[in-house]
């Protein structure tokens, strides 16, 4: 409960710092540590302060108080030292210097004394002692002084007695005299009381002994006084003796003062080391506060400034991260994201900031991206579009222009440059393209089309010498001049001629073909029917000879719609995968034959393995054609050249890859002006009748038919050389041929067939060719017929029926109901139609078995069995 | 007393009654310290030179004053209450006593300095003291042969202590090769003062090769303090002649070897005889009257009697 209440105050502050901006984060850190270095800096003015104010207190009180507390020690150890100096002072010279010496030395302790506040507290005595040792030793200076006087006042009398001494010591009479002057001069040295008493009174009896004798008055009287007198010798001695005594007591006095005084400074000095210890201890404690408070504070100074240093560590790590960020968008890379977006501080301003500036620019990199393609593009439009393109402005000077429209109009590009003159252009122009010819043919003023450029759309055409036609399309501009585009149409016109020549090819196709396929029809009936005459005339009769002069001549007619055909590309092709080398290597001795011995072959065949899909018939007749084409343009000899190789490029409808079959000869050579139409039918460069003009048409047909390509190339005098390009199959193996059966044509048992045949010469031709064939024949013209045999009888064994019928339902349908209805009664169809167009058309199955019309009477024998065979094996 | 000093004084008695004194005359002497054999001899020669030139009726009052300036101004006041007509005086400072002397003045009573100056004195008899420090000194230069260190114990600053200090140190400072160490340790001119201040001095120095004192009693305490503390690198001279001293210079183991002595009897003598004359009414040609000394080693010490 604590813990999470705990928790959750640490996540609401640290959401409070995060909340911060980063300035006031740093402030808040910065005035931290300026408090923290504050309150050091404070603790340690105060602790110095406090230090320095007890180092000075302790100058102040404590230094002097020793110093004094020392002296005084010393000063009171002395007093006791003088006092016996003063005490023995041997003159009273000697007193007066001794005593007031010690005066003097009394008068600087009590001056100390005084001088020492907390003296009375610490000792209470010294006061008293002091003064008490004062009076002592004044007593004892007084007492010496008195001592000293009464040492002179005895030596006063010792002086008069020895002055007595001397006078009368030669003379006997007064001896007495002299003795008593002795005695007393005695009395002046001796110690005890006692004895001087003792002194004292023998003397007085002596002197009185000495009055009644006849001695001198004046001796006998100074005697008198110095033993008895006022200030006798005795009473001086006396107190002599006692002021010794009471000197000693005084001596002692001011020994017992001083230990006393000694005992009280030291007591003194003692309180004043208690007091200095107090005191130091009271600085120690206040310094180790302070050193404590400094260290405290330092230690939060310190975590302070790691966490402001962590803090800006943070800070630049994403300053960092925005940085590298912009660096990268800088060098290009604007897919990345951006961190801190989330902070609410500054740098989460930033890091937003940053985000709208990377949006920006990735679209002005967008824009400007697009915007330089598209300038490139336009860049290349205009430096590589095939027309000339130049804009003038209004004053008609030359802005702008591109590479080809010096080009188009043969300018020397050297001497155009910006602002040339509309003028100045059209003078660098040839002298014959200076007039300006419109569309259709009629001469334009130059001036009135320089002016009518500036305000409408204007087209015209300008004529070079070689040959050039070059259109001018003129537009005005928004905001005046005029750009133009100078397109050469002299390819274009040529494009437009092959357009021509091709579409020309293709009414010539349709036109051939479908007159061939009539003649086709025709052909057929009059060779069946001249075969059937052939069979029944005399054999070697003069009939028979013109019978089979019409049936040659019938069938060159029927070569020549084959190949008409060919070249409107409806002739029926049998497609087969073949090598084509193994083609040209088994044909070679019949191209040998064909050209002559005049002409040198030379084969190069590297087109294995690559197969080709082609009739292989209609190739070697293809060959063959232009082999002999060949020869032809070199009657004086020369060389023939097959080559064979694979092309990757070959840009064919049905793929790149293809086989290259190259017909070269060193022949005379085509023109260029016949180049162009040597596929045409019926062209010929021969002499009337000695060719068709059908040989390249015809291959021209059958190559396109077979989804390739032909191309030609001569040049007068070196020889023409033709490319035949066929798409390559992949997947087949080449098909063997199979040989025809050479055998007797099978024949019917008379079996019943149904011969459905619009056109009549053809249905005949059937019968007779079915009926000769040993079946039994059914004719009817139309499916409705067909249909009304067919529910009426039942013994058919075969459906034969044309497909095109000239009516909406045709063969197929036929077929497809025979399957339906009459299950296992075969349908053969024919057609002179090739397969493609059958399948076109009228939807015929892929690999339905047709006989193309017109057909000999082997092939119908063979498909008629063949269709008969096919059901048995079914039914079988 | 011999038959000679009898018969002087009785010359000195028939002189007197010329003079026309109605009653004997009496003489005052205050002297420093009767305690010193020198103040005693002073007492005694001008008692004896009275008697000679006056008569044996010349009374001679003899008084001490240790020195103490108050003691000696009522000794002189006990002199002028007495009537004396004359006053040796011994000062116990040069200009202490100007009130006691300007009084004896006033009573008609003649006052004579004797031994050291005093302020106001009609007259003053001392001995040369400069020419005693000179020559004391003088012993000292040549018996180190110019060289040496040398401390002088000082004395209480009376006139003729400063006199012998001063004539001493201005023959120590003819020589470079002296080193005066030490001048201002007062021994107050008495034995215990000489012992005391030499214990301090010896104390202080380790190498002393002389010692001047002021007087006698000085030399023999520093003597004695040297004895005491076994140092005996060094020779005393001193100034005075007493007794003791010229007992002490022919001893073989003296440090103290000369002492320019004075002549105390001289002295009183001349005090006395300047004294009558001034009684007698004389104008005396000069105040101040040098009586000069001479330097005793061992060498003469026979040919000086005692004072």
């Amino acid at each position: 409960m604590n813990d999470a209440s705990s928790s959750a105050r640490q996540k609401a502050a640290s959401r409070l710092w995060r909340g911060l901006r980063v300035r006031t984060r740093l402030l808040i850190a910065f005035s931290v540590l300026l408090g923290a270095t504050l309150a050091i800096a404070l603790v340690g003015w105060a602790g110095l302060s406090n230090t320095g104010t007890a180092l000075s207190q302790f100058e102040e009180q404590a230094l002097p108080d020793i110093s004094r507390s020392l002296e005084l020690a010393e000063r009171t150890a002395n007093l006791a030292a003088v006092a016996p100096y003063v005490a023995n002072a041997s003159s009273p010279f000697l007193l007066q210097g001794e005593s007031q010496n010690l005066r003097d030395r009394i008068a600087k302790v009590l001056a100390l004394a005084g001088a020492i506040p907390q003296l009375d507290a610490a000792a209470p005595r010294l006061q008293t002692l002091l003064l008490q040792l004062e009076r002592t030793v004044n007593d004892l200076v007084e007492l010496t002084r008195q001592r000293l006087f009464l040492r002179e006042d005895l030596r006063q009398s010792e002086y008069q007695l020895g002055t007595l001494a001397s006078r009368y010591g030669e003379d006997p009479q007064h001896a007495p005299v002299v003795q008593l002057a002795e005695r007393l001069m005695l009395a002046a040295q001796v110690n005890n009381p006692a004895e001087l008493d003792l002194l004292q009174q023998r003397y007085g009896s002596a002197l009185a002994l000495l009055k009644t004798g006849a001695y001198d008055q004046v001796a006998v009287d100074q005697l008198e006084r110095i033993g008895s007198g006022e200030g006798n010798l005795f009473q001086l001695r006396m107190n002599q003796l006692e002021l010794e005594q009471r000197s000693a007591f005084l001596l002692a006095s001011t020994r017992a003062i001083s230990e006393q005084l000694s005992t009280e400074v030291g007591r003194f000095v003692d309180h004043v080391e208690s007091r200095i210890e107090q005191q130091s201890r009271r600085v120690g404690i206040a310094v180790a506060s302070g050193k404590s408070g400094i260290l405290i504070i330092t230690l939060l100074g310190i975590t302070v400034a790691l966490g402001g240093i962590w803090v800006v560590r943070l800070l630049a790590r994403d300053l960092g991260a925005v940085t590298g960020l912009m660096t990268r968008l800088a060098a290009g890379d604007t897919d990345q994201q951006t961190p801190a977006v989330e902070r609410i501080d500054e740098i989460g301003d930033l890091a937003r900031a940053f985000q709208v500036f990377r949006e920006n620019a990735v679209e002005i990199a967008r824009i400007s991206q697009s915007l330089r393609e598209q300038s490139r593009l336009l860049e290349t439009v205009f430096n590589n579009i095939n027309d000339g393109l130049s804009v003038f402005d209004g004053e008609g000077r030359l802005l702008a222009w591109n590479p080809r429209y010096a080009e188009i109009l043969s300018l020397p590009a050297d001497k155009l440059e910006p602002g040339a003159t509309l003028e100045q252009v059209q003078e660098l122009l040839a002298e014959e393209a200076r007039d300006s010819w419109a569309l259709d043919g009629v001469a334009l003023d130059r001036d009135e089309l320089n002016s009518l450029r500036r305000e409408r759309v204007q087209r015209f055409e300008r004529h070079f010498a070689d040959g050039r036609i070059v259109e001018f399309r003129s537009s005005p501009l928004p905001g005046g001049g005029f750009v133009t585009l100078y397109s050469d149409l002299t390819e274009r016109k040529a494009i437009e001629e092959q357009l021509r020549q091709s579409q020309k090819m293709e009414v010539l196709g349709q036109l051939t073909g479908g007159v061939a396929h009539d003649f086709n029809n025709l052909l057929a009936a009059i060779i069946g029917n001249l075969q059937l005459l052939e069979t029944r005339l005399e054999p070697d009769s003069k009939a028979v000879n013109n019978a089979r002069r019409a049936l040659a001549a019938a069938e060159r007619g029927g070569g020549l719609t084959q190949r008409l055909l060919a070249f409107a590309r409806k002739q029926r092709l049998q497609p087969e995968t073949i090598d084509v080398d193994r083609l040209i290597g088994e044909m070679l001795d019949l191209i040998e034959y064909s050209v002559g011995p005049a002409i040198e072959i030379d084969l190069t065949l590297n087109a294995t393995p690559w197969l080709v899909n082609v009739d292989p018939g209609q190739l070697e007749n293809a060959l063959l054609n232009l082999a002999i084409n060949s020869a032809a343009a070199m009657p004086e000899g020369g060389k023939l050249r097959f080559e064979t190789c694979h092309v990757d490029n070959a840009g064919l409808e049905s793929g790149d890859e293809a086989v290259l079959v190259r017909v070269q000869d060193t022949g005379a050579g085509i023109s260029e002006t016949h180049l162009a139409r040597v596929f045409e039918p019926f062209f010929t460069t021969k002499e009337v009748g000695e060719g068709s003009g059908l040989g390249l048409s015809m291959v021209y047909g059958f190559v396109k038919q077979s989804q390739g390509d032909i191309r030609i190339h001569s040049q007068l005098g070196e020889g023409t050389r033709i490319d035949i390009l066929l798409p390559r199959v992949t997947d087949l193996r080449p098909q063997e041929h199979d040989q025809d059966d050479q055998g007797a044509l099978p024949s019917g048992r008379g079996e019943w067939v149904l011969l459905v045949e619009d056109d009549q010469p053809v249905r005949d031709m059937a019968e007779d060719m079915l009926d000769s064939l040993g079946y039994r024949v059914e004719s009817v013209v139309s499916i409705e017929a067909a249909y009304t045999a067919l529910t009426e009888r039942t013994d058919f064994a075969l459906v034969f029926t044309d497909i095109n019928l000239g009516t909406a339902e045709n063969g197929l349908h036929l077929a497809r109901d025979v399957a339906e209805m009459l299950p296992g009664l075969p349908v053969l169809l024919t057609s002179g139609l090739p397969a493609d167009q059958l399948s076109s058309r009228y939807g015929l199955p892929v690999g339905q078995f047709v006989l193309a019309k017109p057909y000999h009477r082997e092939a119908l024998a063979r498909a008629v069995s063949d269709a008969l065979a096919n059901t048995e094996n079914k039914e079988s | 007393m011999s038959a000679r000093a009898v018969l002087i004084c009785l010359c000195s008695l028939l002189v007197l009654p010329r003079l026309g004194w109605a009653e004997p005359l009496s003489i005052g002497v205050s002297v420093s310290d009767l305690g010193n054999p020198y103040f005693q001899r002073i007492a005694r020669a001008a008692e004896q030179e009275a008697r000679r030139q006056i008569g044996d009726e010349v009374r001679v009052q003899v008084m001490s004053s240790a020195y103490d300036l108050e003691r000696q101004a009522a000794q002189i006041d006990r002199f002028i209450a007495a009537g004396v007509d004359l006053i040796l005086l011994s000062a116990a400072s040069y200009d202490g006593l100007n009130d006691a002397i300007a009084r004896a003045h006033e009573a008609g009573i003649y006052v004579i300095a004797v031994d050291v100056q005093a302020a106001g004195a009609d007259a003053t008899v001392t001995t040369d003291n400069a020419a005693a420090g000179r020559l004391a000194c003088d012993y000292l230069v040549r018996q180190l042969n110019g060289s040496g260190r040398v401390v002088i114990i000082n004395g209480p600053p009376v006139s003729s202590v400063l006199e012998r200090v001063e004539g001493c140190r201005n023959r120590l400072a003819q020589e470079t090769g002296i080193e005066l160490m030490s001048m201002d340790q007062n021994g107050g001119g008495s034995f215990e003062g000489g012992f005391e201040k030499m214990t301090h001095l010896l104390t202080a120095f380790p190498q002393i090769d002389a010692v001047f004192t002021i007087n006698d009693p000085t030399a023999l305490g520093a003597e004695q303090a040297a004895n005491e503390a076994q140092r005996h690198e060094f020779i005393i001279a001193s100034v005075d002649g007493a007794p003791r001293a010229l007992q002490r210079l022919p001893d073989a183991d003296t440090l103290l070897r000369a002492t320019a002595a004075q002549f105390p009897s001289e002295i009183a003598k001349r005090a006395i005889e300047l004294g009558v004359r001034l009684i007698r009414g004389d104008t005396l040609e000069r105040e101040l009257w040098l009586i000069p000394p001479e330097l005793i080693t061992a060498d003469n010490v026979d040919q000086f009697g005692q004072w």
